[in-house]
């Protein structure tokens, strides 16, 4: 089920209805059925997967606890198989195109028939937030949990099941253990942020989308075409995804559970490293914490803490698909951290300029790099992706540049609200009082006009062609 | 406890209310509507041909005239689909009081049946010119394609008057946006050198067909169309009958798609649907006619499935001597 349809409010509806009036037992086997349900909507074989994930690590961190002399093997056993059904179905077909290129480049033809799997929604998200929960077990951080009902829904939780944030047990799990209490001010919050979750989807993203693929569509498009189209993309994966996890975190909210924020305005970052830590905060802390450290993080040789970074960020691109620019994107995003870091090192004063300049031109340059950097991520065909990096600004006409001026406007006009949340946020998040404020009558009335205004943009100017979430296809 | 639960609710209410606060019904003028109905008497055609840029992109109504020797006329909008149609027979042909021996309307892929296409943004603002205050069939026929549960869809739309508003709107955003980045060209022009320079022929052939594939007929991309000639859910059966109030002999000629020329094979779900469409139409008495796509050179092809203005007359010479026995016959 996708969050922006009439379905999931009719969903959402009867499930919150019923949920307040049930105890904690009832209320967690009703969110796992409608977990289930929101899952398995649209192919319903989706939660044989998602079961058997769960009643293997369910097992797994259950023997690990049980027989901590074997807990290796079981750590094994469930990292294995979590991995394998992940690699069945998001890498198997990228693999065996790739070693029958392979082999016909030396003159074997081991070309056969060809096999579509179709990739089951969020299946990198559960399968990460389950593995996080059998490791955090093996490394005696959390308890291995005796109620299979907590942990099916730990992994199934359906508000953030589809596309994250990817929770830890030591926080999803506790709150789904613990009681929750009827809050009538975090459920008006709540539904306040998935109103501009929805805003964010189906007002930006949605119309940027059209900018982007039409620029990245054509077959010879000029220097400012490509690159106005590949800011409409900038603003639009931005959009989208952080819209996913607002509408999240807002139903969450509204069951009274709070979920991580996944986003903090990466588009401010400086540096590559600030990027990563407001980017998919959820992802890079997991890779951080089950990647990074464990190969040595940076209590080692200058040498070695480059490579761990190489190779955390291109497993982080091959998670998020199988084909070779999201490897290269990832590869990408490796060397800006590991010359950020060489450049630090020799100038530690760069990371903290004083000078409003200084920190101008960096967030240009940041962001001028990010941008490329979702070209690459944007364009699978790697033929084009030359053809649009190599593009030549010279020698183009002024109609194309008037194209792409009008494309880089447009997007602009559109991230309006996105500059204005960035700036509110940073204004709200300073104020000490703020909950506290939330609460009064004037702010109500303010907070009210204002999602009345979101609902008004909403009808006025929801795109006409309404795309998935761009994060369902990893 | 209480005062969240009312500050809960005033939210609530203050968020549904504050959009019913702003007119956003659009203002639609129906000089338009009149024009055509005055062409309509003026021209007094013996033969009315109707449909959208396929037909006007085709047919040179002078040279068609000359050749056939007939008043010949078109009502033809870009981009219009069976509910279009529906109108112009409704409320211009009727409404003009004229009395054509033969409407010949021209259509592509599943556009008779498919009721809901092309019906909202540009082409939504298009009909509302063209309609009464109340159409009732249409809205009918509208609000049960739009397989909205328990009817939310046409709650939403009745209480916040949501019609082709929000294209305006949206228009006005590309317009100013336009408008801060012209530098020489005036906004007319850009717009139309950016149709030329994002047309068919200059997309990828790689891509997805969501954004560029014309070897598919363009409606069955959205999903395979099943055959509805109901009249609560297709506006064919109500074209039909307007016709024989009309008291005139209605035809309909298939235009193919240009990759029809390659004698790529065609998808099942299509032949079947056409073979149900035509059987549905000899069944009510009415004529179809199909274009002989292999008698077009493929160099007559422009932007997709359009005839380019080059060959214009060349296609109309052409059409005429396909139909003209089958029109003759049928006066």
């Amino acid at each position: 089920m996708i969050f922006h349809s009439i379905d999931y409010l009719l969903f959402f509806t009867g499930v919150i209805c019923i949920y307040w009036t049930l105890n904690l037992r009832l209320q967690n086997i009703l969110l796992l059925l409608a977990s289930y349900f929101f899952y398995g909507y649209v192919h319903a074989w989706y939660c044989i997967l998602i079961a058997a994930t769960t009643v293997v690590d369910y097992c797994c961190a259950r023997a690990i606890t049980n027989q901590p002399d074997r807990k290796r093997l079981f750590l094994t056993i469930s990292l294995a198989t979590n991995f394998s059904i992940l690699c069945a179905f998001k890498y198997f077909g990228f693999f065996v195109d790739n070693i029958v290129a392979a082999m016909g480049l030396v003159g074997f033809d081991m070309s056969g028939p060809v096999w579509e799997i179709l990739l089951p929604v969020g299946i990198s998200f559960y399968t990460f937030q389950s593995a996080s929960y059998v490791i955090d077990v093996y490394r005696g951080k959390i308890q291995a949990r005796r109620k299979i009902l907590h942990y099916a829904l730990f992994v199934a939780f359906f508000p953030q099941l589809v596309a994250g944030p990817i929770e830890r047990a030591g926080r999803l799990l506790k709150a789904l253990e613990t009681p929750r209490k009827f809050n009538a001010d975090r459920i008006r919050s709540g539904l306040f942020l998935m109103l501009w979750g929805f805003f964010k989807k189906l007002v930006i993203a949605d119309n940027v989308a059209t900018i982007s693929n039409k620029a990245l569509s054509l077959q010879d498009p000029s220097f400012p075409i490509v690159w106005g189209g590949v800011f409409a993309f900038c603003i639009q994966i931005y959009a989208d995804f952080s819209a996913y996890t607002d509408i999240a975190r807002g139903t969450a909210r509204t069951l009274g559970i709070d979920i991580c924020r996944n986003f903090n305005h990466p588009y401010i970052a400086r540096n590559p490293s600030a990027f990563w830590s407001r980017w998919h905060i959820s992802l890079s802390t997991w890779f951080r914490d089950y990647v990074y450290i464990p190969l040595g993080g940076n209590r080692c040789s200058e040498p070695r803490i480059m490579m761990n970074i190489m190779l955390t960020f291109l497993l982080s691109g091959l998670w998020h698909g199988a084909n070779w620019n999201f490897i290269i994107w990832g590869a990408y995003h490796g060397i800006l951290l590991v010359t950020w870091r060489l450049i630090c090192k020799n100038r530690p004063r760069i990371e903290n300029p004083s000078s409003q300049t200084v920190r101008l031109g960096q967030w240009t340059i940041m962001f001028l790099l990010v941008n490329i950097g979702w070209l690459i991520f944007r364009e699978q065909n790697p033929a084009y992706l030359w053809q649009f990096i190599t593009s030549n600004p010279f020698g183009v006409s002024s109609e194309e540049w008037q194209i792409g001026a009008y494309f880089f406007v447009y997007s602009a006009i559109l991230a309006i609200p996105l500059a204005l949340h960035c700036w509110t946020d940073r204004w709200c998040t300073g104020d000490e009082q703020w909950e506290a404020r939330q609460q009064k009558w004037k702010w109500v009335v303010a907070q009210s006009t204002l999602a009345g205004i979101l609902l008004i943009a909403i009808l006025l100017l929801k795109s006409k062609n309404s795309t998935e979430f761009i994060y369902f296809q990893f | 406890m209480r005062s969240g639960l009312i500050q809960l609710a005033l939210f609530l209410a203050i968020t549904a209310t504050v959009p019913l606060l702003l007119r956003l019904e659009g203002v639609y003028n129906h000089q338009h509507k009149i024009g055509l109905v005055d062409r309509l008497r003026r021209e007094n055609p013996e033969i009315l041909l109707i449909g959208n840029s396929m037909l006007y992109t085709r047919i040179d109504i002078d040279e068609l005239q000359k050749i056939s020797g007939k008043r010949i006329s078109q009502l033809a909008k870009g981009g219009g689909a069976s509910a279009c149609w529906y109108l112009y027979l409704k409320n211009i042909v009727a409404q003009s009081g004229i009395q054509p021996e033969q409407v010949v309307i021209f259509f592509r892929d599943t556009i008779l049946t498919s009721a809901e296409y092309r019906t909202e943004g540009q082409y939504g603002d298009y009909l509302k010119r063209l309609q009464e205050k109340e159409e009732p069939v249409m809205n009918q026929i509208l609000e049960s394609r739009r397989k909205s549960p328990f009817g939310l869809s046409s709650v939403v739309r009745t209480a916040y008057k949501i019609d082709s508003r929000p294209h305006i709107i949206q228009s006005s955003i590309h317009d100013l946006a336009l408008d801060i980045t012209k530098i020489d060209l005036s906004k007319k022009k850009r717009k139309e050198g950016m149709n030329t320079r994002f047309s068919v022929d200059n997309l990828r052939r790689d891509l997805a067909l969501e954004n560029a594939d014309y070897n598919t007929p363009e409606i069955m991309n959205v999903e395979p169309q099943q055959f509805t000639p109901a009249p609560g859910s297709s506006f064919l059966p109500h074209i039909i009958d307007l016709a024989d109030k009309l008291n005139t002999k209605l035809s309909f000629y298939q235009v193919k798609n240009a990759f029809e020329r390659t004698q790529r094979p065609l998808q099942e779900s299509y032949i079947h649907y056409l073979r149900k469409l035509k059987d549905y139409l000899k069944s009510r008495n009415v004529l179809v006619l199909e274009e002989s796509v292999k008698d077009i050179p493929e160099d007559w092809f422009a932007e997709g499935d359009h005839i380019s203005k080059d060959h214009r007359l060349e296609y109309t010479r052409l059409f005429w001597s396909h139909i003209k026995d089958s029109i003759l016959a049928t006066k």
